[in-house]
């Protein structure tokens, strides 16, 4: 591509990828790979094999209007032998485009199918609605036609517009609401209670049935509605809403770890993000010096831990002086006639270290290391002798026999609140990866001149912190019991609650991603035109909010100074709507226990006998995802499991050969 | 491929295991513990061979779907079954890494899972199963013995008398009895019952087991520290003079547990300056 645009930003982003790319091929080690290249090297290793056409007899695909470019290419190249394709979508919930997703595959799926295989297709339309009550589904079809979709040279739409969406339901009763036309405080205030209302009558069977859908959670609105929810009472959960270290429980364990390894000291750089990183830790020890004021055991655990780190500290510059009087050198071997009594007798030593120095476990590892002819050196030993015990996943073990964070199990283990037990558990994903990409055993070297700090904190945390996302996302189980969900509207894709409330009927357009400019002229194809894109997928994304709702839609009507909603809400709640205060809650069916359809899988060993052994345990470490610390023994059956499945590859290969 | 190149074939794969494991998973085994994993596979190679090399099918996944439960949940059960041997007779085989004896002396409690599996197994198959059984790695102490004294003609004849081969019989009472069971639980799952087993429980022995549940399970479960049974098991043991909170922060494990995670994480730990920051 170099050379054939005239753009010098664009220009300099091709010569940084080059480099990236080229950096991606070591000397040594793995190969590396560049992920957004691997369907192109999937496609090429398609095109070099002589049968894949052959493989599979028959080819489909659900979601098909969230596949790209690429991918229609793998998929007629695989079905190219049989020609035996089915497709199913819905181009109106097409939302992908922002990972190169064209809905086009989709729409013009007839037309391509003539252009790669010279056949027609024939369509078999699911235009029955199983979800919604009637006037849901009369709402959003009216919804999506309000926007043109003809294409310019009057030929023809960029939608598929036969559809003909129908309700199964017959019930006619009022199911999409407005609120009052009012300011954004009265609108919130309104809904709250409506909410509450719906609750407090069992018109859900759980606070976590309500979802407040947005397009997206960086917004005023979604402050706004959450004040006016906790208001009457209600807790919400929106992990996204704001940054996840930002939560409740975060700020609590990570201020616990700010008092006992030392905040970091602020540095020379300006900039919002390590301004407000900064704020955030000092919020974090806020939190955490009311709750040691309020818990005499845990203000008492903090001292001993920052004792036994500056011990360890001490201990081993203690150490390193000995080694320096001595002349010796920290790489060399560990000779232990000659160096375990002048490093015991040093002056000031801690008992603790000392131990260590002349435990009988250290001999024992000392002497099978020099037969197996990699003697340790003497850093290893030193470092042996003043780490601590407890790596950061320990430590917030340990932090969970008090109280504050004690009552977060009792919480979930009632059912009474899961949002914190959710929270908890991806607090110890979180600290598992730093277990795993730096380090488990915390050394006093480690902890030395603030090394700790600047890794953990202002490497690790800060890089969350700038990542902003929470990673909480469990498929089969997704909305911590009693609380109410906030989501981008794109979280919601594919799922449905029982009431919806779309947050913010706003979504400005800005015109296309910059990204689908750059793009364009590479793209020699029949597509949405680039001024219109951005209209289009703002279309999709309302029309998925709305398409959530089972029994009940509510819409704020924001009015007032500098209030303004999206076109086409504008028009259609300027007509006839009923208001939130016309509306009687007790029209409104039931919502069923959220049962799936589709029946769960349990496996014997990992649900039923490791539920059968502890309930508690099954719920945190399975239900909640909590990661272990020491699980030696699982590691081992892995292990030897996994090896001796190898050995009988390898002997069943070897048998089929001779 | 002669007998020790395979060996030498388990080692490198044990080790290739092992590395992406520890890596993965973010802790080391001690170097005992990764020894002994390592041989129950050699010993598996040399006690089995005759099952290893005539392994037909392994990992079968098992499903039985359309199950209901006593509160009309629909549900399916899944396994996994390591081995199916086909040749004059079809066997079923699931290895597991516990103790020959101790599984030996408690078949019940192994019977209850092949059962189940051999149940689904038949049913997908249509085809009866000649035999099930259990092969358990771990070895008995005879054997660690042997090999701490670096005899190896003591091993070598140590390893000829230890069976890990266990047979299980089949039951078909066993097996509805056991899904009705499985069913209960998954009520339980669904309907949120997560409570810990009482304290009672806690200090009562495993059946077969020397341990008390609170030793063998609690005492490896990171979740201790905020369990309410645990806690009031602590609360009532025969006490020390330590405060509660005391012993609970003591609770890092015996010297040698500690010793043993220090030493081998270490060995695996990157310095502070190779770290990139």
């Amino acid at each position: 591509m170099r050379g054939t645009v005239d753009d010098e930003v664009l220009n300099s982003l091709i010569n940084m990828y080059d480099f990236y790319k080229s950096s991606l091929n070591p000397q040594q080690g793995l190969p590396q790979t560049d992920f957004s290249l691997v369907q192109q090297q999937a496609l090429n290793a398609l095109n070099a094999s002589d049968n894949s056409e052959q493989v599979f007899k028959h080819i489909i695909i659900d979601e098909y209007q969230d596949t790209n470019t690429i991918q229609e290419k793998l998929i007629f190249k695989l079905a190219a032998g049989h020609t035996n394709i089915c497709v199913v979508g819905d181009d109106d919930q097409a939302l992908y485009r922002f990972r190169g997703a064209t809905v086009e595959n989709f729409v013009e799926f007839p037309q391509r199918t003539q252009q790669y295989f010279g056949c027609n297709v024939e369509e078999i339309p699911l235009n029955i609605n199983y979800r919604s009550r009637q006037q849901i589904v009369s709402f959003y079809n009216d919804f999506i036609i309000r926007c043109n979709w003809k294409k310019a040279s009057g030929k023809g739409f960029y939608r598929i517009t036969n559809k003909n969406i129908q309700a199964h339901s017959q019930d006619t009763k009022t199911s999409v609401v407005a609120s009052t036309p009012a300011n954004p405080d009265i609108v919130c205030a309104e809904i709250a209670d409506v909410v509450r209302e719906l609750i407090d009558t069992n018109k859900v069977q759980d606070p976590n049935q309500i979802a407040f859908l947005y397009p997206s959670l960086k917004s005023k609105q979604v402050e706004r509605m959450i004040g006016a929810l906790e208001g009457v009472g209600l807790r919400v959960y929106a992990p996204r809403a704001r940054r996840f270290l930002e939560v409740d429980e975060a700020i609590a364990v990570f201020g616990i770890y700010l008092k006992i390894f030392g905040k970091p000291v602020r540095g020379d750089f300006s900039g919002t993000d390590y301004r407000d990183f900064h704020r955030w830790m000092d919020e974090c020890i806020n939190v955490a010096n009311t709750l040691i004021r309020e818990d005499n055991a845990l203000a008492k655990y903090v001292k001993e831990r920052q004792e036994e780190i500056k011990t360890a500290i001490s201990d081993y510059k203690i150490l390193l002086k000995v080694v320096q009087q001595n002349k010796w050198d920290l790489n060399q071997p560990y000779d232990i006639n000659q160096m375990k009594r002048p490093l015991c007798d040093a002056k000031g030593l801690s008992d603790a270290s000392k131990k260590t120095l002349v435990t009988t476990y250290l001999e024992r590892v000392i002497n099978k290391q020099i037969e197996e002819g990699t003697p340790l050196n003497l850093k290893y030993v030193i470092n042996a002798a003043t780490s601590v015990d407890w790596s950061v996943l320990d430590l917030f073990y340990r932090l969970c026999i008090f109280e504050h964070f004690k009552n977060m199990f009792d919480a979930a283990e009632t059912g009474a609140d899961e949002g914190p037990i959710c929270n908890m558990g991806l607090i110890t994903q979180y600290l598992a990866r730093f277990t795993d990409e730096y380090v488990s055993v915390i050394t006093a070297q480690f902890l030395s001149d603030d090394k700790f700090q600047v890794t953990f904190f202002m490497g690790f945390l800060y890089s969350l912190f700038r990542l902003g996302e929470s990673e909480y996302e469990d498929a089969n189980d997704p909305f911590p019991k009693g609380r109410i969900p906030f989501l981008t509207v794109h979280q919601s894709k594919g799922l449905e609650f029982p009431v919806v409330v779309l947050g913010n009927p706003r979504k400005d357009d800005k015109g296309p991603q910059r990204v689908e400019e750059i793009v364009r002229p590479f793209i020699n194809r029949d597509s949405e035109p680039l001024e219109r894109m951005s209209e289009f997928d703002i279309m999709r994304m309302f029309y998925v909010a709305l398409s959530r709702a089972k029994n009940l839609l509510v819409i704020p009507h924001y009015k007032g100074r500098g209030q303004k909603i999206s076109e086409p809400f504008k028009t259609i709640l300027s007509g006839e709507v009923t208001r939130i205060p016309d509306f009687d809650v007790n029209t409104l069916p039931k919502a069923k226990e959220d049962v799936d359809d589709l029946p769960k899988n349990y496996s014997y060993t990992s649900d039923y006998l490791l539920y059968q052994r502890c309930p508690r345990q099954y719920m945190i470490f399975r239900k909640y995802g909590f990661v272990a610390s020491r699980s030696q023994t699982m590691f081992f059956g892995t292990v030897v499991h996994q090896t001796i499945e190898d050995l009988h590859h390898l002997l069943m290969s070897r048998s089929q050969k001779s | 491929m002669k007998e020790s190149e395979i060996e030498a074939e388990i080692r490198r794969m044990f080790e290739e295991n092992y590395e992406l494991m520890r890596l993965e998973g973010g802790h080391a085994l001690s170097a005992d513990v990764k020894e002994a994993a390592l041989n129950q596979v050699l010993f598996y190679w040399r006690k089995m061979r005759d099952v290893a090399e005539n392994v037909t099918d392994t990992e079968v996944k098992l499903n039985l779907p359309e199950q209901i439960t006593p509160q009309g949940r629909k549900y399916g059960i899944e396994g996994v079954v390591d081995i199916i041997r086909e040749d004059e007779r079809t066997v079923m085989y699931d290895i597991k890494t516990h103790d020959s004896d101790y599984v030996r002396a408690n078949t019940a409690e192994y019977e209850k899972q092949l059962n189940v599996y051999a149940h689904i197994w038949q049913g997908l198959r249509g085809q009866e199963l000649d035999q099930t059984a259990i092969i358990a790695t771990s070895y008995p102490s005879s054997i660690r013995n042997a090999i701490a004294d670096k005899d190896e003609k003591h091993l070598v004849k140590k390893l000829e008398s230890w069976n890990p081969l266990i047979d299980i019989p089949f039951n078909q009472e066993n097996v509805e009895e056991t899904i009705q069971e499985f069913g209960e639980i998954v009520d339980s799952i669904e309907s949120r019952k997560f409570a810990p087993p009482s304290v009672k429980r806690l200090k009562s022995a495993l059946p077969g087991k020397k341990y008390t549940f609170a030793v063998q399970v609690c005492r490896n479960c990171d979740a201790r520290f905020s369990c309410s049974a645990y806690r009031n098991n602590v609360r009532t043991s025969a006490s020390k003079a330590d405060s509660l909170l005391k012993r609970y922060i003591k609770d890092l494990g015996s010297d040698l547990e500690r010793e043993n995670w220090r030493f081998s994480n270490l060995e695996v730990t990157p310095s502070p300056e190779d770290l990139e920051v």
